[in-house]
């Protein structure tokens, strides 16, 4: 009885774990698609997703208002510094890396500054645990998965049905071809970089009751987010998806059997095979 | 009794549905000037990249003095002798006239060592000497390339080529970019090149291709039309409608 | 760089450093000590970086690793000096081509992608082996005695003798890269940074050269972090973080990078700012994020490259 409990749980919290770095990695791979600009401050946006929920529920009590306003912030963040920092530089890929390196830094030691080092936890809006298998599983896990699926399906919708989103599909397939055909190439990406920001501040906001805040939390995704883009194809957004769920799920069931040290590991071992066999991605549709 | 150094058979690259080299039996012989043209877009500068590793073919086979390449990496064929120049100039720019050469004479070295120093190693220095006179860049030796002229930029790019010492020489549109004069004399340069190895040449300038060339090869979307000495090919009736316009 | 000028200022930093002991107080020797044990993480990322033209966004790992295996094998299997700093070399070059294995074999963001990902994992792998490396608490060790022949020299005790083997390690070490550079290995590097592709073309297989430079820049980058950990008798996994690895891009980009001597200033800076700077402002950070940023926008080539345009032009 006690093992298949175990595997369940570990099943599902796998899942809501694919899912909210299925946001972060989104995002991740919906800016550098589009500007070919690998964002290595894009973990700071899902920390300061979640440093500004605090805060907001600090001063509200309210955490439905901190799941909508905080990822509207870092959208502003995230637009400003597209605007003022990162545009000059679009020119050379190592360049503006290095600068989301120096943005990372700053990121992270103000929010050092003003929040502190600890770690502090948001509690759960509503303790309601679901009877699975003889066992009480946390309601806003559970919450926390259909919302992001939800998201997760608006922005298919949004990528392909509406008129920004085709513009978006536009500009990551050919830059030039869409200044040409006329479609607002530099709003596209200011866009994009909003969008990208928003999902990972939600999956941060999301992720707070569950894990505890703190501002190096950025950090502890950034290596998964990378691995998802890795293995399941840079600018492949399905493939995005489907890594995340991958990774999770390796790593959560693998961690019933084995130390979650070895579970780390193991994802390192698959990406590394990816990369030996398939550099495309898992889940590419390219030939070579 | 001519050697067939490179040679193609039934050589074929598909891109996601469009063609671009299509089945083409191909041969280079020893000591030849062998030049292919063609308009735009016809498969020329891929089929370099098939030839020299850079792209793997889809189907067909690939030759080096009998051996098969098809499928070996760019840097094992250019070791078997193959060298070649790039049409959009691609040279080392943050080093000399003389480094630049200087590394494609290190290449056919077997040891590269961190022991010893660069500068002082003499059979190196003396094939850079040699090269660098040949091509009258001596004078700019230390001159970094990025700041060399266009048509020395050019002259710099077969320099390299021809520092690897090889048996082949792939010249992929050398005159570029150069004036009338520049392009001439570049021709009269590669004539005398060929006394002494085998050139294949990606042309656009057709003076310098009926001047210079033994055997011309004429390519239209991917696939072989027309083959022969520079009269035949001049006379020849597909060749005209194809180039029509240009 | 190889003129009269650059060796009569080589040969005066070299006499001041072999005299400091003499006339620094011994925090400044302690201070300057550490920045010599830096200066050699420097030059070796230097090598990878301005040198063969890949970015490493993690190299803490081999840093942080040559500390440990130092550290763990003095105080596991009560090895002696040389047996340690050995080992620290050893397992850092291996650890260096385990992972440049992988790493090489992608190109530009990938290559960076790839040392982030395993640095990460490394250090919060060190974490949860707390047990056996201290996690954050770290690990104090009780440096063994220097034994050269029959003569034994305290240098756990005696920060003299500590300073002048880290001194005559590290001028080694310099000495070393120096020939490295100016060999055809050193020149094939420069060739693979400036045009990969036609280094191909002539005939070399950059793969095998760019792992050569990795696991070069690996295996004395865990030096480094072996002769740190023997001159402040402590490791930590703050050796492994991700800070660490970005300090030296800071030290690179800001002194200059392709020049060895750039990043060691550049070293030699951000360790006194940080020493005196730190204490009243623990954000430190932003500010080398703020520096970090203003440099690869507006002076890229770093201070040195800066200085060494100057000269030519003044040449000129």
């Amino acid at each position: 009885m006690g093992i298949e409990v175990h595997l369940f749980m570990n099943m599902m919290n796998g899942l809501v774990w694919g899912l909210i770095i299925a946001l972060i990695a989104l995002g991740l791979v919906l800016i550098f698609g589009l500007i070919k600009i690998l964002n290595i401050s894009h973990g700071e946006f899902y920390m300061l997703g979640a440093i500004f929920g605090w805060y907001l529920i600090q001063y509200t009590q309210n955490f439905w208002l901190a799941l909508v306003l905080s990822p509207l912030l870092v959208a502003a963040i995230g637009l400003f510094i597209e605007w003022g920092i990162l545009r000059p530089t679009e020119d050379k890929p190592i360049k503006t890396l290095i600068v989301t390196l120096g943005i990372s830094l700053i990121l992270q030691y103000t929010v050092y500054w003003f929040y502190g080092g600890s770690p502090q936890r948001i509690v759960e809006p509503f303790q309601y645990h679901l009877t699975l298998f003889g066992s009480g599983y946390s309601g806003y896990r559970i919450f926390v998965a259909i919302l992001s699926m939800a998201v997760i399906a608006l922005l298919g919708l949004f990528l392909q049905k509406t008129r920004i989103g085709l513009w978006i599909r536009a500009v990551k397939q050919d830059q030039e071809m869409a200044i040409a055909v006329g479609i607002p190439t530099q709003k596209v990406i200011m866009i994009t970089f909003a969008l990208g920001s928003f999902l990972a501040a939600l999956g941060g906001v999301l992720a707070a009751p569950i894990f505890s805040v703190d501002f190096l939390m950025g950090l502890e995704v950034l290596p998964t987010a990378f691995m998802v883009v890795i293995i399941g194809g840079p600018g492949n957004l399905m493939g995005a998806l489907g890594a995340s769920i991958l990774i999770a799920e390796l790593e959560g069931i693998s961690s019933v059997f084995v130390s979650p040290t070895i579970s780390r590991v193991l994802s390192l071992v698959l990406m590394s095979i990816v990369l030996l066999k398939r550099p495309e991605g898992i889940f590419s549709r390219a030939r070579r | 009794m001519a050697e067939c150094l490179l040679e193609t058979r039934l050589l074929t690259k598909r891109f996601k549905g469009v063609v671009a080299v299509d089945r083409v039996d191909f041969q280079l012989m020893k000591g030849k000037l062998h030049a292919i043209i063609g308009p735009n877009g016809a498969g020329k500068t891929t089929f370099f990249n098939l030839v020299t590793g850079g792209l793997s073919s889809t189907e067909g086979h690939i030759f080096f003095q009998n051996e098969e390449i098809t499928h070996l990496p760019s840097h094992e064929i250019s070791k078997r002798g193959v060298a070649r120049t790039f049409q959009i100039t691609s040279i080392f720019r943050d080093l000399t006239t003389k480094e630049n050469i200087w590394i494609g004479a290190l290449s056919r070295k077997r040891f590269v060592g961190p022991f010893s120093e660069a500068s002082r190693i003499f059979d190196l220095r003396s094939k850079t000497e040699e090269i660098m006179v040949l091509l009258n860049l001596q004078d700019k030796q230390s001159v970094v390339a990025e700041n060399l002229s266009h048509g020395d930029q050019r002259l710099l790019e077969i320099g390299i080529g021809l520092s690897t010492e090889p048996q082949v020489l792939l010249l992929d549109e050398p005159t570029a970019g150069m004036s009338a004069e520049e392009s001439t004399r570049t021709a009269e340069r590669i004539k005398k090149l060929s006394e002494k190895i085998t050139i294949l040449i990606i042309e656009h300038d057709m003076d310098v291709v009926m001047g210079i060339a033994d055997l011309i090869t004429v390519f239209d979307q991917g696939r072989v039309i027309a083959e022969g000495s520079p009269t035949e090919i001049q006379d020849n009736p597909t060749v005209q409608e194809v180039y029509l316009g240009t | 760089m190889m003129t009269r000028r650059f060796w009569f200022l080589f040969f005066l930093v070299f006499l001041i450093l072999l005299s400091l002991p003499l006339w620094g107080s011994s925090f400044y020797m302690f201070l300057v000590t550490e920045i010599i044990a830096l200066s050699l993480f420097a030059m070796s990322f230097d090598l990878i970086y301005g040198f063969t033209g890949m970015l490493s966004l993690g190299h803490a790992t081999f840093f942080g690793a040559g500390s440990y295996i130092f550290t763990l094998s003095i105080i596991y299997w009560q090895a002696n000096l040389w047996v340690a700093l050995l080992l620290a070399i050893n397992g850092s070059a291996i650890i260096a081509w385990v992972i440049g294995f992988f790493a090489v074999r992608a190109r530009g963001t990938n290559f960076i992608v790839i040392t982030i990902i395993f640095s990460l994992v490394i250090f919060y792998l060190s974490f949860y082996y707390k047990s056996i490396t201290g996690g954050d608490d770290g690990l104090p060790l009780k440096v063994p005695d220097l034994v050269l022949g029959f003569l034994s020299i305290s240098i756990h005790d005696n920060p003299m003798a500590n300073y002048y083997l880290v001194l005559a390690v590290v001028s080694l070490c310099y000495l070393f890269y120096w020939r490295l550079i100016v060999s055809p290995m050193g020149r094939l590097f420069v060739a693979i940074k400036s045009n990969e592709e036609r280094t191909q073309y002539i005939g070399f297989n950059t793969l095998k050269y760019r792992l050569i430079s990795f696991v070069i820049s690996g295996a004395f980058s865990g030096l480094s972090g072996a002769l740190c950990s023997m001159t402040t008798h402590y490791t930590n996994n703050k050796l492994l973080h991700w800070t660490t690895s970005v300090d030296v891009v800071v030290w690179t980009i800001v002194g200059g990078a392709g020049t060895l001597i750039g990043p060691v200033m550049g070293a030699c800076i951000f360790t006194f700012f940080r020493e005196f700077i730190s204490f009243h402002f623990k954000q430190y950070p932003i500010v080398i994020g703020m520096v970090l940023i203003f440099f690869i926008i507006f002076i890229p080539q770093g201070i040195l490259g800066y200085l060494l345009g100057l000269i030519r032009r003044e040449r000129k």
